[in-house]
């Protein structure tokens, strides 16, 4: 197991690697000029080429490469020409809400989806069945950024009871902190909720079907007890590969639930910088999100490797 | 030409407003659109009026939604709006704009031009006090705008016509020019890239290289905090100097502080700004879309404001292009195009825009309508006729716009769909907008491209005067003209020079100019006496429970 880990993590360096030449090609190949958003709509060129020279934009592109990789060689990711504040800085004030978020989001899906298949699976053909799989197809299929300002619209203009945009620290208010990301986190986390309330009922139904769930029916076993000890174990396993799955997908996802809930995360952070062409920010939020992906594959395959014993002993 | 020769319109809650002035009971509330027709003063039910309202209160907090992060809180860094609009609360400058959009004394008490223009003695008021208690004198006006004088344009210009700068007594600042320099004040009360004052001490150890981030200022509100794409946070400054008078005029006249704090807080979206102010999380929006004054108008939860039409919707043709050059092919452009078509596009309803030829607003002591019978003429027959005489043999010309400003695209692709019935081999390019300013500056990227200029209190300061600025409208005719705007004091020569000026315009058409637009605002009904002269500030403002 630890050679694995260690093996995987070795292989980030040429991810990467792959991913800051691609994020740095893009980013100084697109057209705009971060110091013609500084200096505004009516600066003049002088105003422009001196910001331009200070930023050291006005050196060849290659020169900045070299600098930029041996800065992020050291660990370094530079300084954001917007923000006036190193690039780690910013993004680690952004950790939180994204983070929260994300966290919030896949457990609004487990909460939501987990037992909504099960019971989808138990009551197989019934009404219950039916609306349950006819809710996760909506689910599936509901935008999300649709689905936020449907809900900002019900929950925070008609009715007040949620505030409709912004974003309050954890540290600062928990409870203020989870009222704003509600909303968000809700909208987020319903299509993943949706997809696994699917893979959960049909593997359920799978599961239901095995000898050993006959087996233990046959010896006596109360329904819970079959339900509990002997299916749902089994069950889970391809629900954890959706869980894991979605933590990546969440995670891009936050990118427009961000925008659409004005939510100061690193997805919303990534999308202002490119409009205001903050290449040192882009570059470092590329980097960092790349990392923090690998990083919870990584997590998810351990998971399963605790949840099957089969995927342990293969790996020993 | 005065602002009593115009026809003015007053509509009965206007004149209430005005009585209300008189009155002095809430002289405030008057600042949320001067006595033009505004559409929204009469149909919104808190707007500006509202004479009857309790006093102004102290207390409370204004939550402001801004369009978008502010890229510097330094007054002399940048000349971008977002920024503006925090700074002008913080930090200010010798002068600023009245009601009639002159210029109007703020933190100078009065300034005395000499006979032959070349000198101009500026005494400043006693007593201001900066944020961090020190008394402004002339020392810290001289550092400031002698920091800025490096970093903005108009600042350049005016220190390069400077000879000397004396200060015979702390309160008196005495500017000899070389030549004469009509603008003098009104470079000094440039809302954008300002000429700000702050205190010695701060800009000489920020100097040019150095971006101020925590600014001192004069203003009635002291920067507090800064948590960047979340909120930038004001306080009320107690010592504030209340500005000059018994009543506001303007930006300028009295300024009273109400609020005890701002919170201006980055909102790119504009749905969630709508949304923000609609459930009571915001109490000020910008940057709303005309097309949401219909759905906006009635609502009791949100109060729509409308400025006043100092906005220009400007297509700027590139002069130095090969093919633009070419001033037959510039004046069929002009003949054909419908100004009025491409502004309903983008504005939607003439609440918002209004087709004007004339190069300054109605509003302001500028406006003439010499030349303007070759504006909005709409005659195809007549562009053809041009388009015979010119060089132009169907090369592509390139017409950069952008969608983040939806009015912008909207009007581009009206005046396209005219270019290309003509027989002009438009490309309609879509770009964003940090791409468009990039590539403008570039002559060899573009032949047309869509912005907006704000307005300035004289015509010589306008973007498409500067020979500069994208589309470097020079040649002799207009660069004696623009010389001669500058150099001549008398207001009524000046007056005549600005008509051949807008002649010479017509005759060379450097841009198309298609008419005069209003911004709309949001508040919360809670929100009284917001001003907007030209652009939204919230001294004066304050919240009723």
């Amino acid at each position: 197991m630890g050679t694995q880990i260690l093996r995987r993590l070795v292989a980030l360096v040429p991810v990467l690697v792959v991913v800051g030449i691609v994020v740095f090609l893009l980013v100084h190949v697109a057209p705009g000029d971060p110091a013609a958003v500084m200096a505004g709509n009516e600066a003049t060129p002088e105003r422009i080429a001196q910001l331009r020279h200070d930023m050291g934009l006005d050196r060849p592109v290659w020169e900045q490469f070299v600098s930029w990789v041996s800065d992020v060689a050291h660990g370094d990711l530079g300084e954001s020409f917007f923000l006036n504040q190193p690039v780690s800085e910013s993004l680690v004030q952004r950790m939180e809400p994204t983070g929260l978020l994300t966290l919030y989001a896949l457990l609004f899906s487990i909460i939501i989806g987990l037992p909504a298949g099960i019971i989808a699976a138990l009551k197989r053909n019934s009404w219950i069945d039916r609306l349950t799989m006819v809710t996760a197809l909506g689910g599936v299929c509901i935008p999300s950024f649709w689905l936020g300002i449907l809900l900002i619209l019900s929950f925070a203009v008609w009715l007040r009871v949620l505030p409709a945009a912004g974003y309050v620290s954890f540290l600062q208010d928990p409870l203020e902190n989870f009222r704003y990301l509600l909303m968000p986190a809700f909208s987020l986390g319903l299509q993943s909720a949706a997809l696994l309330a699917r893979v959960v009922r049909s593997s359920m139904l799978e599961v239901l079907h095995e000898d050993y769930v006959r087996t233990a029916r046959a010896k006596g076993l109360r329904d819970r007890v079959v339900l509990v000890r002997h299916a749902l174990p089994n069950a889970m396993i391809p629900a954890l590969t959706v869980i894991g799955n979605s933590l990546g997908t969440l995670l891009g996802g936050a990118v427009v639930t961000e925008q659409v809930f004005n939510t100061p995360g690193v997805g919303r952070l990534v999308v202002v910088s490119v409009l205001r062409r903050d290449f040192p920010v882009i570059q470092g939020a590329v980097l960092t999100i790349a990392v923090v992906y690998v990083l919870v594959n990584l997590a998810v395959d351990i998971a399963y490797a605790f949840a099957d014993p089969r995927i342990r002993e293969q790996n020993r | 030409m005065s602002l009593e020769s115009e026809k003015w319109r007053i509509s009965r809650r206007a004149f209430l407003r005005v009585a209300a002035l008189a009155s002095g009971s809430v002289a405030l509330s008057a600042c949320g659109a001067p006595s033009t027709p505004a559409p929204s003063a009469a149909s919104t039910p808190g707007a500006a009026a509202a004479p009857a309202a309790a006093a102004p209160q102290k207390g409370g907090t204004l939550r402001a939604a801004i369009i978008g992060e502010p890229p510097s809180l330094d007054p002399h860094w940048t000349t971008a709006n977002v920024s503006t609009e925090v700074v002008c609360h913080i930090c200010e400058t010798l002068f600023t704009l009245d009601e009639k959009l002159n210029a109007t004394p703020l933190l100078a008490e009065s300034l005395e031009t000499s006979q032959d223009g070349l000198t101009n003695t500026v005494k400043l008021r006693k007593g201001i006090r900066f944020h961090n208690g020190k008394e402004m004198t002339a020392e810290d006006v001289e550092a400031s705008l002698l920091r800025w004088s490096k970093l903005s344009g108009q600042g350049k210009m005016l220190f390069q016509r400077l000879d000397s700068l004396t200060k015979p007594d702390p309160y008196t600042m005495v500017f000899k020019m070389k030549t004469a320099y009509a603008v003098f004040d009104s470079v000094l009360n440039f809302r954008s890239q300002a000429a700000a004052i702050m205190p010695k001490e701060e800009v000489e150890a920020a100097t040019e290289k150095n971006q101020i981030t925590k600014p001192i200022g004069t203003g009635p509100y002291k920067f507090v905090e800064w948590q960047k794409d979340r909120f930038v946070r004001l306080a009320r400054f107690e010592n504030y100097h209340n500005g000059i008078g018994d009543k506001p005029n303007g930006a300028g006249g009295k300024r009273s502080v109400y609020l005890d704090e701002i919170n201006f807080m980055p909102v790119p979206d504009q749905s969630v700004r709508v949304a923000g102010i609609q459930s009571g999380d915001y109490d000020y929006a910008e940057g709303i879309n005309p097309d949401q004054f219909a759905l906006l108008k009635d609502s009791k939860t949100v109060t729509t404001i409308v400025g006043i039409p100092t906005k220009c919707p400007t297509h700027y043709i590139n002069k130095k292009s090969p093919v633009m050059g070419d001033v037959k092919l510039r004046q069929a452009m002009m003949a054909v195009i419908d100004p009025g078509a491409a502004l309903k596009a983008g504005w939607g309803s003439t609440d918002f825009y209004r087709v004007s030829g004339a190069l300054m607003p109605k509003e302001g002591p500028w406006y003439t309508e010499v030349a303007t019978d070759k504006f909005n003429v709409k005659n195809v027959d007549l562009a053809k006729q041009l388009l015979g005489q010119s060089k132009y043999k169907g090369e592509t010309i390139r017409y950069l716009t952008t969608q983040e400003y939806p009015n912008m695209y909207q009007e581009a692709v009206v005046l396209n769909q005219s270019f290309q019935a003509l027989g002009l081999n438009t490309k309609l390019e879509v770009i964003d907008w940090a791409s468009l300013i990039s590539r403008r500056a570039k002559p060899e990227e573009w032949e047309l491209f869509v912005t907006w200029n704000g307005y300035y209190t004289d015509p010589s300061l306008m973007d498409w005067m500067n020979p500069d600025y994208p589309g470097w409208w020079s040649n002799p005719e207009i660069d004696a003209l623009r010389n001669k705007l500058l150099q001549t004091t008398d207001q009524k020569t000046r007056f005549a020079i600005f008509e051949d000026v807008q002649r010479l315009f017509y005759e060379q058409i450097p841009i198309l100019k298609l008419g005069d637009v209003r911004d709309l605002w949001l508040t919360s009904p809670k929100l009284k006496g917001i001003g907007t002269y030209p652009t939204p500030y919230f001294w004066n403002a304050y919240l009723t429970k």
